[in-house]
Order: C-alpha cells, then sequence, then structure tokens
C-alpha cells in the first residue's frame, strides 16, 4: 500500500492528479491551485460572447471582495479549447483582458485532463462543427482545500451568496 | 545451424500463434470506419451534414464484467470500495458487491455502480479508453441483421420495448447477451454505458454561441427537429447521459472500452 501523500479532502478536485501549463508557460501541479479560495471558471479565448460576460462578472466579484480578504483569493481560468489555446495565445488573452497579475491566471491543460477537471466540477461542454464550444456557464467557488462551494450562474449578477461564502472561509484562512 | 534455423523459425512460429491467441482474448471486434446520423440536427443551416465521421477501432465485444473489475481493483487498491476517494464516485460505488452470498453468481454479469472515474481509469489501465459518445451511438446505431438498424422496423420496435418498459430491463449475464450487426454483445437491452464525452449533452444552462445545441434538443423533444423521430431509443440514451454526473453509480449503468487501431 502507498502511504497517502495529500491530505485534501475526499471530495476535493485537488485529488485529480494533473499538471498544469500557466500563460508564461510555468508547468504547476493542479493542486498547487490550494491554500487559496478559488474563483474559478473554464472559458476559451475565441469565446465571443458568454466567456466576456463570465470574466466581466468574475472581475465584478473581484472588486466587491474586502481588501482584507482579496490575499486569501485566486480568479483562474483553464482553457476548453487545449488545441488551440497555446500559451502565447492564453498570454495574449491575459494581457488584452487586463488581469492583475497577482492573483489572476490563466492555464491550459491537455485535452484528456481538461476534461477530468470539467467533469469533476461538473461542467459540460462539446465541441461543435464550427470549432466553437457549447458549453456550462458556471462560476466555481472552492475553497482553500478545493472543495466546491458554489455553482454560480455565470450570467447572474447576484454575488452576495458568493461574497458571503468568500468571507467566511477568509475568516477561517486568517 | 540448419535445426538453430528451424528451431528459431518454430519460436517465431509459437510467437505469432500466442501473440494471435492474446489479441483473441482480448475479445475485441474490429469496428470499420463509417458515419451515423445522431438524433439530433447540429443548427439549421447543416441540412447536408448531419451525418457523423466515425475513425475505425476497437471496441469490446462484451461489457466489462465482475471479474474483469475486481482484477483491475486488486491491482489498483485505489479503487477499491473501501479505498476510493468521494470526489471520483459517490457512495453507492460496487455497492452490489457487498452482501453477496458468492461472487461466482455475478462473475460474469456487466459490472454496475461504477462512476466514469472508475470505468475510465479501468480502461485507460488495459492500454484502452472509454468510447466517445459518437463512437458508441455509431455501433449502436446498427441492428442485428442490418448495418442501420432503421432499415429493420422490428429491431427498432424491440429496442423500443426494451427502453420504454423499464421491467423487462435487468442485468444479465455476457453470456445470454444477443449480439448486433458487428458481433458486439449486450449494447442495448442490458444496461446503460458510459461514454468519455457523456457531458457533451446539454440540456439546460449552456453557452449556446456554439451551434444552438441547447435549443435543437428543446427542439427535438418535440421530433419536429429530430433526424429521425423514429429513433427515440436515442433520444432516451440522450436524456440519460444529460442527467449524469461523473461520480455517479447507478445499478444499471456499466461500461465497455475501445481501442485505437495500431
Amino acid at each position: 500500500m502507498s502511504v497517502q501523500v495529500n491530505a485534501f479532502p475526499a471530495d476535493s478536485i485537488y485529488n485529480l492528479d494533473l499538471m498544469l501549463l500557466d500563460k508564461d508557460g510555468n508547468e504547476k501541479e493542479f493542486n498547487k491551485l490550494s491554500g487559496k479560495i478559488q474563483v474559478f471558471a473554464m472559458i476559451y479565448t475565441n469565446c465571443k460572447t458568454i466567456c466576456p460576460i463570465i470574466i466581466a462578472n468574475m472581475k465584478a466579484i473581484e472588486k466587491l471582495i474586502p481588501e482584507n480578504d482579496i490575499k486569501n483569493v485566486n480568479f483562474s481560468l483553464i482553457t476548453l479549447d487545449p488545441g488551440k489555446d497555446d500559451v502565447k495565445i492564453l498570454n495574449k488573452y491575459f494581457k488584452n483582458k487586463k488581469f492583475n497579475n497577482k492573483i489572476w491566471n490563466l492555464y491550459r491543460t491537455t485535452k484528456e485532463d481538461t476534461l477530468k477537471v470539467a467533469l469533476t466540477l461538473g461542467l459540460k461542454y462539446k465541441k461543435e462543427k464550427n470549432n466553437e464550444y457549447t458549453h456550462s456557464n458556471l462560476i466555481i467557488l472552492l475553497d482553500d482545500k478545493g472543495v466546491v462551494k458554489i455553482h454560480h450562474q455565470g450570467l447572474d449578477k447576484n454575488y452576495s451568496k458568493m461574497l458571503k461564502t468568500i468571507a467566511e472561509i477568509s475568516a477561517d484562512l486568517h | 545451424m540448419f535445426f538453430q534455423k528451424i528451431i528459431i523459425i518454430f519460436f517465431i512460429f509459437f510467437i505469432v500463434c500466442f501473440d494471435s491467441f492474446a489479441k483473441d482474448k482480448t475479445d475485441m471486434v474490429l469496428i470499420p470506419s463509417g458515419s451515423y446520423i445522431p438524433l439530433f440536427k447540429y443548427g439549421d443551416d447543416v441540412l447536408d451534414d448531419e451525418s457523423i465521421d466515425v475513425d475505425s477501432f476497437y471496441i469490446d465485444k462484451y461489457p466489462v464484467t465482475n471479474i474483469d473489475f475486481y482484477s483491475f481493483v486488486k491491482k489498483k487498491p485505489e479503487w477499491d470500495g473501501n479505498n476510493f476517494k468521494l470526489i471520483f464516485a459517490d457512495r453507492n460505488y460496487l455497492n452490489h458487491w457487498k452482501n453477496i452470498d458468492s461472487f461466482d453468481e455475478i462473475n460474469n454479469y456487466p459490472v454496475v455502480n461504477v462512476s466514469w472515474f472508475a470505468a475510465n481509469e479501468y480502461c485507460l489501465y488495459l492500454g484502452s479508453r472509454l468510447p466517445t459518445l459518437d463512437e458508441w451511438e455509431y455501433v449502436a446505431s446498427s441492428g442485428k441483421e442490418f448495418r442501420v438498424a432503421k432499415d429493420d422496423p422490428s429491431y427498432l420496435h424491440n429496442l423500443l420495448d426494451w427502453y420504454i418498459n423499464s421491467q423487462s430491463r435487468g442485468v444479465i449475464s455476457i453470456d445470454k447477451m444477443t449480439d448486433n450487426y458487428w458481433g458486439v454483445f449486450g449494447l442495448h437491452g442490458v444496461v446503460w454505458e458510459w461514454v468519455s464525452d457523456f457531458n457533451s449533452v446539454i440540456l439546460l444552462n449552456t453557452d449556446a454561441e456554439g451551434g444552438g445545441l441547447e435549443e435543437v434538443l428543446y427542439c427535438g423533444a418535440t421530433a419536429t427537429n429530430a433526424v429521425d423521430p423514429a429513433d427515440y431509443a436515442a433520444f432516451m440514451r440522450f436524456a440519460f447521459r444529460n442527467s449524469l454526473e461523473a461520480d455517479y453509480t447507478i445499478n444499471t449503468l456499466g461500461f465497455r472500452c475501445v481501442k485505437n487501431i495500431k
């Protein structure tokens, strides 16, 4: 029997063993996203209508988090389209969107692991014949251990539950 | 020298024989490339583009059985009913293995109560993978005698009977299963089966910019937009898949694996 190395809860998504590549080309183990509250979504850069709204709403959440709590929070995006979204494209997208480099990051992983992350979070997506993706529009709140706390409808502008939960988890982290 | 050659030739012959025997044992069927017409159109602008092309692949002749899965669990104890992580399977995982008098009784029954993650790991462990939705539907679109099941109304009728009358449904031993045109057993009438991209069936809460699948499926339900309204069984499969999450384990949901050609 192997010794249990990671100590994540049984329902933590960080039990997934996979590598991410960030928008600067740095490799990062998926479970290294732990330790911070994650406001998380899966998008793709060529997405013209829904993804920009999801991102705008994530930015709105960012602005509403008090100074004291924001240091416990990261905003992470993984592309649904690793075939097209290489590091260069992710980097350009990141700059265009003017994300705060300190708390935002944009990642890609293999096609197989993209599916695993999506399935673990209950996200649906389908590549259409025109190379666009039909996909769930969800913003997901993960606690510092990788347990899903909230599935927030990506277009819903009522963030009160999201903000309240972030404040609660953050209070435990102080 | 001569004898050495004979021995070498014999040895090679033996390897070839053994190899073909090994392939036989994997019990996979070669499915040639082709196309099938899925239940739903993918938008109004693709009338001449309704069929989906599928490359050739090998598929398990039978669903994965309890004894198959038991061997896997023995090698991979992290997938044991006591060790598995809740993120990868719900609490019902392998529940039917508890409280049975003898494992022998269910050896050759398709394994059920397995999550997508468990099924996926099983296939990867054997150097294979879960079929894609299109691969599965392509093989399942054949009847008994006909490559395309809809050319065989009686076959479709029986199929519908099974899908509608849940009482006739039940997990049965693989040697009681019937095969289809390709010699693939138990695709219909026994258990539902996982496909790798089951989460590509999207009914609610979606970004529909990518072709309006949501609308198509909704409309599909009225059969006005369905490519083949007779294929109600396929609609039920789509609806079932839409209701799944990857950690779900269900006592009528099993799986089989496929392998790439090469």
